[in-house]
């Protein structure tokens, strides 16, 4: 009987991204929330009043409207379970990417800037990997088909941090800083707006004064927050660093929910199963239990 | 990646035929019209009927033949001779250029539609080949060992940085400045309390809010750009519009709304908050 576990700490595990059960997991856990995510846009727009991107050329309210969307349901869910089953990879992969692209852009096209090019993006690279096995065998595919949605998100983060020194430099984290704590009232107050409940402001005044008071842990968490962002094409380096780093990334959000009730979850989740995969490790540490246990 | 047969053109020397026999018409067509009339009259002729004519379109199209029959005859000698005439993409590429000018500038579809029957075909078996051969080239040295593990990574960031906010490209822009001035949205009743968005519309948190840009730019591009930003009462109107028609289904029950727009400033090592109604407005 396997203890994963024991698998899990040797060498061989961190060489590279080439286990097929972490994959499967990994390709669980990504879908799910993805189909449901393109379900919900399928549901919610049925105009673009603003169209940008693809929606300039297409009409991206087609896949939802009428008759057609019981044929869009049909494509997705297909293209979700081969993607899962691993069959027909190239056809799924690149199905999932263009119907990403396009309901993700119509969402965009009515207002909502959702940072979630990374969802698309992820198909993309992943049916450029199983494309560039098609094509030459002695790929890697197990390698590249994670190692490549890493990349993508390792450039995410980049970018982020890139953004910041390019608009604000340093006096993002140093002069500008109490600006941060308008941001944290901002949201707070938005918080209070949308429920009704006063607790939410007195959340923000609570920080706002807390930061305020203590200026040097207010830099700090800027600072670190920026290094953390421009670090993050350690990840690249191997499983190993990918999965270390992406525990600061962890701490990073977890740190903005707590002062600012922000979730990114099209950054962050994609993030956690491709560099951690904890569903697989919830999954191995279960087995290794059970398989303990009979022994 | 295994290479296919080489591609012979035997199609295209057929379409080619035609081209020239369409070429032939097209002179003929285009010399009682505006293009051969250039190519055929002089520089005086042409500004007696045309006065706005000036010589660098003249120039342009007087060029414009001699250097589409030369990329013509490169394209069949490159063809026929792979090692020769190295300088046919230099040649189209120009042509190409001249093509599109006149067209954009001063709307000579004739002449693109020309040069498309032309070179067209020619030029897809060359850049079918030489794709394969560039693609092999390409992936060869992406695939490389430490090349495969940034490419992809270096190649978004690039497309990101140089390309507008596109889906999936976008800049992630999140917070990466701080203002000295922030601000949100309070829907109230007409008695002045708050109206929770949540309990009564469809919204995932503090989507009203990002709406506001969209209906600001689509102002802005709606007044071709003349606006600077979008008065307050047209705003607060187009976003009530927008929480409207987005309700839970069920009763609303108020009749109207007031819109308010909510500050916050630093000012002496504290939060400020200031408040400013944009508008009231009728909710049924």
């Amino acid at each position: 009987m396997k203890n994963y576990w024991v698998h899990i700490r040797q060498n061989s595990f961190w060489a590279s991204y080439g286990n097929s059960t972490e994959w499967f997991f990994m390709k669980l856990s990504f879908i799910v929330p993805v189909v449901f995510y393109l379900l919900r846009c399928l549901a919610k727009f049925p105009a673009q009043p603003y169209p940008v991107g693809i929606c300039n050329l297409i009409d991206c309210t087609l896949p939802g409207s009428g008759p057609i969307k019981f044929l869009t349901y049909a494509i997705l869910a297909t293209a979700a379970i081969l993607y899962v089953w691993e069959k027909a990879m190239l056809f799924s992969t690149f199905t999932l990417f263009l119907l990403s692209l396009t309901l993700l852009s119509l969402e965009e096209s009515n207002g909502y800037k959702g940072e979630n090019g990374l969802v698309t993006l992820l198909l993309l690279v992943q049916f450029l990997a199983y494309l560039f096995h098609a094509i030459r065998k002695q790929d890697n595919l197990a390698h590249n088909r994670v190692q490549y949605s890493i990349q993508i998100i390792a450039a995410v983060y980049i970018l982020s941090g890139i953004s910041k020194m390019y608009y604000s430099g340093i006096s993002w984290f140093m002069e500008d800083a109490p600006g941060f704590i308008l941001e944290v009232q901002r949201v707070c107050n938005l918080e209070f707006a949308a429920t009704g409940f006063a607790g939410f402001r007195e959340k923000g005044n609570t920080i706002s004064e807390f930061l305020t008071n203590n200026p040097v842990i207010l830099h700090g968490i800027l600072f670190f927050t920026v290094v953390i962002e421009l670090g993050s094409f350690i990840m690249l380096f191997g499983k190993k660093y990918a999965f270390g780093y992406a525990f600061l990334f962890l701490g990073m959000h977890i740190g903005i929910y707590l002062v600012m009730d922000i979730f990114f979850p099209t950054i962050m989740i994609p993030m956690l199963i491709f560099a951690v995969n904890p569903v697989y490790l919830i999954w191995a540490s279960i087995n290794t239990v059970k398989n303990t246990a009979m022994n | 990646m295994i290479y296919r047969k080489e591609f012979t053109g035997k199609i295209l020397k057929v379409v080619l035929t035609l081209s020239i026999v369409v070429w032939l018409l097209l002179q003929a067509y285009n010399f009682f019209n505006t293009v051969g009339f250039f190519f055929v009259s002089s520089h005086s002729q042409i500004t007696a009927w045309y006065p706005n004519t000036h010589w660098l379109i003249f120039i342009a199209l007087i060029l414009y033949f001699p250097l589409t029959y030369a990329t013509w005859l490169l394209a069949i000698v490159h063809f026929r001779f792979p090692d020769k005439s190295w300088y046919y993409w230099p040649l189209l590429i120009l042509q190409s250029a001249l093509v599109i000018w006149l067209q954009y500038q001063y709307g000579f579809y004739a002449v693109s539609a020309f040069a498309l029957l032309f070179t067209l075909p020619l030029v897809t078996g060359r850049i079918i080949n030489f794709s394969r051969k560039t693609i092999h080239s390409a992936y060869h040295f992406a695939n490389g060992k430490f090349i495969g593990s940034i490419f992809l990574f270096i190649i978004y960031i690039i497309l990101c940085a140089l390309l507008p906010r596109t889906h999936p490209f976008a800049k992630y822009t999140m917070f990466n400045h701080f203002g000295k001035e922030t601000h949100m949205y309070e829907v109230r009743d007409i008695n002045g309390h708050l109206i929770p968005l949540r309990q009564y519309s469809v919204f995932f948190n503090d989507e009203l809010f990002a709406y506001e840009e969209a209906a600001i730019k689509n102002y802005i591009h709606g007044n071709n750009d003349t606006v600077s930003h979008m008065p307050d009462y047209l705003l607060g109107a187009e976003m009530c519009r927008y929480f409207i028609s987005n309700l839970k289904p069920g009763p609303f029950p108020f009749d109207s709304v007031k819109l308010y727009r909510v500050s916050f400033t630093l000012e002496n090592n504290k939060t400020v908050m200031h408040e400013k109604l944009l508008g009231t407005y009728q909710a049924k």
